[in-house]
């Protein structure tokens, strides 16, 4: 079962689930995947702390909520600190903004 | 050769409809081209839920000054040629128009047609016959 004082949190805030995948990629994961799988893409269920990797991102994240589909999930591109880039269209726009 | 054609806005940005399929129904919007963009597809949040659709996932992205945002991300389907469902990566957020990303145009297999008055989306196969291909720069 999710933690539903997390998903609370994710709702509210995305920051707080961001938070936490990227701490579990940074204690688990990145010494396992970043030597051989820059450039591919990780769903890290933070509930279960578990990771799919698939060479796109889609892919990791639908195999990822296959496997549980009440998880909280933090995708990542291996080796990059942003798993995209946006352009100067969005610099004004905030994740965690609602309107 | 199969032309999906857009239209350029007042404030000169290239526009297409797309269609947005979710779990409870389908809407269609007028979105934005944005080059700078590499993601699949920006959806404004209340229109997400509109349509049913929740995200339980972050993703981090790098805005254009470098800082890096999570964004709440799920899997979408989206029309952009019709019959032509494309499933990918839709971040949502405080934005007021949907964005297409390259990302979403790679996966498609479009090129994007742009002159000072007309704005389409062709075929890559098709227009790689007139233009040739090229890589990456080195």
């Amino acid at each position: 079962m999710p933690n539903l004082t997390m998903l609370n949190e994710v709702f509210a805030d995305p920051a707080k689930l961001a938070e936490a995948g990227e701490r579990l990629y940074q204690e688990r994961f990145q010494h396992e995947y970043e030597p051989d799988h820059k450039g591919e893409f990780l769903a890290i269920d933070v509930i279960r702390g578990v990771a799919t990797l698939a060479k796109e991102p889609e892919e990791a994240l639908g195999q990822a909520q296959a496997a549980n589909p009440n998880g909280l999930f933090h995708l990542l591109r291996i080796g990059s600190a942003g798993a995209c880039s946006t352009g100067f269209l969005l610099s004004n726009v905030h994740s965690t903004r609602l309107h | 050769m199969f032309i999906q054609r857009g239209y350029i806005d007042a404030s000169g940005h290239p526009r297409f409809k797309i269609t947005v399929h979710g779990p409870t129904g389908d809407g269609e919007f007028d979105a934005l081209i944005d080059t700078g963009f590499t993601g699949f597809l920006l959806l404004p949040e209340l229109a997400a839920s509109r349509l049913g659709m929740v995200s339980v996932t972050t993703m981090p992205f790098t805005m254009a000054n470098g800082a890096e945002e999570p964004f709440r991300v799920l899997i979408g389907n989206v029309e952009i040629f019709p019959n032509e469902p494309l499933s990918g990566i839709v971040a949502l957020g405080g934005f007021a128009c949907p964005l297409i990303g390259m990302a979403l145009l790679r996966k498609a297999k479009k090129a994007l047609f742009l002159d000072s008055t007309t704005v389409a989306l062709v075929n890559e196969d098709e227009l790689k016959r007139f233009v040739g291909s090229s890589g990456a720069e080195p």
